[in-house]
């Protein structure tokens, strides 16, 4: 495991949570892209069949043991980009890293997660500290997020 | 009572406006069978042209989003339209 993170490393580590997440729409039967010019959204994910358009941002951060089985993991999220409405909407991914394996997908439209902001966070700086615990339960800002483990109900798998 | 609060979110091709999560619950508690869009969006070809009309079109966010007369919206205790990154209140139910 690497110890600590340069610039250099946080970009492969961003990458290897992208390629990931997209990973797993493709196996889910959803198309998805890169924008080729880097304007803050991570990947572009299509339904084929309606040509209907998801932008997905990606998080992606290794997690710090604490304690025999628990782990916390920290993000930082641009406040405007999660309070501002945007069409389409936003939908984060929350990958993280534990040891050699990867954890649970974290999934949350914007909506929610703001919603889970303006009530349990006090942040007024342009940057949101993000920092998730993995317990017996999930747990951010105080509340159980446990429910948005694996949550792909917006996105089921499509049979082709 | 407080105001319910509508966001207004700026991209380059127009603007995007939902009802902040708060309204919209105390919305669905009042109007049980009410089903409400999960925000709507105005595209502008021309910005200038559509920066003319700017001032018009805020006065009927509220209606389209909520599907409410105004009266309605003022029983309900008004509302105001902010751009959430700075809390500004670009609409004041109350001032217009």
């Amino acid at each position: 495991m690497i110890a600590t993170r340069t610039s250099k490393s946080k970009q492969y580590l961003g990458k290897a949570g992208h390629l990931l997440v997209m990973s797993e729409f493709l196996y889910r039967g959803w198309n998805v892209a890169i924008p080729e010019v880097d304007v803050g959204d991570d990947i572009f994910v299509v339904k084929d069949s309606a040509g209907t358009l998801f932008k997905v941002q990606v998080k992606t951060g290794i997690a710090k043991q604490k304690g025999a089985t628990n782990y916390e993991c920290s993000y930082s999220l641009k406040k405007s980009q999660l309070v501002e409405p945007k069409e389409p909407e936003i939908t984060y991914v929350f990958v993280v890293r534990f040891g050699d394996e990867w954890g649970p997908y974290l999934i949350f439209s914007r909506d929610v997660l703001y919603e889970l902001f303006e009530e349990n966070s006090k942040a007024s700086a342009n940057s949101i500290s993000i920092k998730i615990h993995y317990k017996k339960e999930i747990e951010l800002w105080g509340k159980d997020i446990t429910k948005y483990k694996n949550n792909w109900e917006n996105f089921p798998i499509i049979n082709h | 009572m407080e105001k319910m609060k509508i966001l207004i979110g700026t991209q380059e091709d127009g603007l995007v406006f939902k009802l902040h999560p708060k309204a919209r619950r105390k919305i669905e508690k009042k109007y049980k069978d009410k089903i409400l869009p999960a925000h709507f969006f105005v595209a502008y070809d021309i910005k200038t042209n559509f920066e003319n009309t700017y001032g018009s079109i805020l006065g009927q966010v509220a209606s389209i989003l909520t599907g409410l007369s105004d009266d309605e919206l003022k029983k309900l205790g008004g509302y105001q339209i902010i751009q959430p990154v700075d809390e500004k209140v670009v609409y004041d139910s109350d001032k217009n």
